[in-house]
């Protein structure tokens, strides 16, 4: 390469450039303490140093331990309970602390069907949440309406009172959904999203 | 999803006043507008932790205005399949109720539990909650290849856990028998009058289970079925009553699997047609929705 060539700027994506590159033994559970990464380019050296930008320092940082709002509202909320419970654990990813205020809450996962009676209180929640703030619609109910279609009492998708990030259709998704959907929702986060 | 506003005295709630309607969906003008088959997918949602029960209803609805008889087959499916969803919601309850005295293990443990059980029932009808299994005259699938033995094998395992997990963590737990003997004491009377159903009203003394007071199914001819009652009324006894009636699951169970294992009735319900005029009587049939409170 030319010494006046530009080197073709690419933002600094962590999963790849971090996470991978750096060397084996300090991933926990992974390999021995001789063995170490190949080469650990020019990102990360052995010394685990790393260049970037705050901006996405703190992305990926907040994409880490989202902490969700309670928010079951139907069905679909005993689904969210099994999926923090002991078979799916979404603790392995750092999302499993359900705070019962919007004020220490980061994510809010609206799990069940929104009636009339009860969007109001729902916006009110959302905008007591601080920012950054996201929302998942878990089921086809916060989705779009799902089975109450043409229900004269329900919501037809919570989108319409507040933005949704990640949508997870199912009646009801399975843990297994919620957890890709809240996998999602770090990816968008760790863009800075 | 209930909002309860309280006034308290101190420590103690003196008054409370439930208030109604943030999930209320429409269910009973959905059931006008959708056919018979479409409605037992929202008989599930009814309680969506004891969906099979609410089906069972549902379906007993069905059959008693169109007149169908049931093989006796499905039979034993349909009980085998409630008594699993009752434990299944007996443990939802156990380990939330757990969360709110302020013990955080057995949650854990009832979850693992009820995966198993939502395992073994999607398997049957391909899905863990909202199963639409029911059908008017039977149910949509037969048991699967080995799924019985499976299943027997879960009892005896799920028996092992309630009285090696949750009777030593909870029956005498300190804590949890400070927050929960003689709290919330509803008398018999006060039972009766406020119309309590399930385990709350057999928690205050009142021996009524529809089960065998009101038989549906193959219930009456059941051996093992004897309604779990204590006398106390108050919080505890309610935790013993569903402790009590997860054991008499599987007693249940146990004897259907016994009984209904040599059962090959594969006789279909003839087809019948329904009578128009009959439409709205489907939610009001008494065909004993067996809830629980
Ligand atoms: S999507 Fe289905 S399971 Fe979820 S709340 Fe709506 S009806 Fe219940």
């Amino acid at each position: 390469m030319a010494i006046d060539e530009k080197v073709p700027a690419r933002p600094i994506d962590f999963e790849e450039d971090v996470i991978q590159r750096r060397p084996i033994t300090t991933q926990v559970g992974l390999g021995t303490p001789d063995e170490v990464a190949p080469t650990a380019g020019a990102l990360a050296n052995d010394d685990n140093i790393v260049f970037t930008t705050v901006s996405n320092l703190v992305a990926w940082a907040r994409s880490r331990s989202p902490w969700p709002l309670g928010y079951g509202l139907a069905c679909c909320a005993i689904e969210m309970m099994a999926a923090s419970m002991s078979h799916h654990d979404t603790a392995r990813f750092g999302m499993e602390v359900f705070r019962s205020s919007p004020r220490q809450a980061d994510v809010m996962i609206v799990a069940g069907t929104v009636t009339h009676k009860m969007a109001p209180r729902l916006r009110r929640l959302y905008e007591q949440m601080p920012e950054p703030k996201w929302v998942i619609a878990m089921g086809n109910c916060a989705s779009s309406g799902g089975e109450f279609w043409d229900s004269y009492a329900t919501l037809q998708g919570v989108d319409t009172i507040v933005p949704v990030d990640v949508y997870v259709p199912g009646c009801p998704p399975r843990p297994e959904a919620l957890i890709e959907g809240l996998l999602r929702l770090r990816e968008k986060i760790s863009r800075g999203g | 999803m209930l909002r309860l506003v309280l006034r308290l005295a101190g420590e103690k709630i003196v008054e409370c006043t439930p208030v109604m309607g943030y999930l209320h969906r429409g269910l009973e003008k959905i059931f006008e507008w959708r056919t018979y088959h479409q409605g037992i997918r929202y008989a599930d949602q009814a309680d969506y932790v004891s969906n099979m029960l609410n089906e069972h209803a549902y379906a007993g609805a069905m059959e008693a205005i169109a007149d169908i008889d049931i093989p006796r087959r499905a039979e034993f499916i349909r009980v085998i399949v409630d008594e699993m969803s009752r434990c299944a919601s007996h443990l939802v309850w156990l380990g939330t109720y757990g969360l709110d005295v302020g013990a955080t293990t057995p949650v854990l443990w009832c979850f693992r539990d009820r995966e198993e059980i939502l395992d073994m029932l999607e398997e049957l009808c391909g899905s863990r909650m909202n199963f639409n299994y029911y059908r008017p005259g039977g149910v949509l699938y037969d048991l699967p290849l080995g799924w019985v033995s499976k299943l027997s094998r879960f009892l005896d395992r799920f028996e092992n856990d309630i009285q090696q997990d949750y009777v030593t963590i909870l029956d005498q737990n300190e804590i949890f028998l400070e927050r929960t003997v003689g709290v919330g004491t509803i008398p018999a009377d006060v039972a009766k009058a406020y119309g309590l159903t399930g385990p709350m009203l057999r928690a205050s003394g009142v021996d009524w289970d529809l089960r065998r007071d009101r038989p549906y199914s193959i219930y009456p001819e059941l051996r093992s079925l004897k309604p779990v009652v204590y006398a106390e009324g108050d919080a505890y006894a309610r935790y013993r009553v569903r402790l009590g009636e997860m054991r008499l699951a599987i007693q249940i169970l146990r004897e259907c699997i016994g009984r209904g294992r040599d059962l090959h009735d594969q006789r279909r319900p003839k087809p019948q047609s329904v009578p128009r005029e009959d439409a709205r009587a489907v939610v009001r049939e008494p065909a004993d929705p067996p809830l629980v409170a």
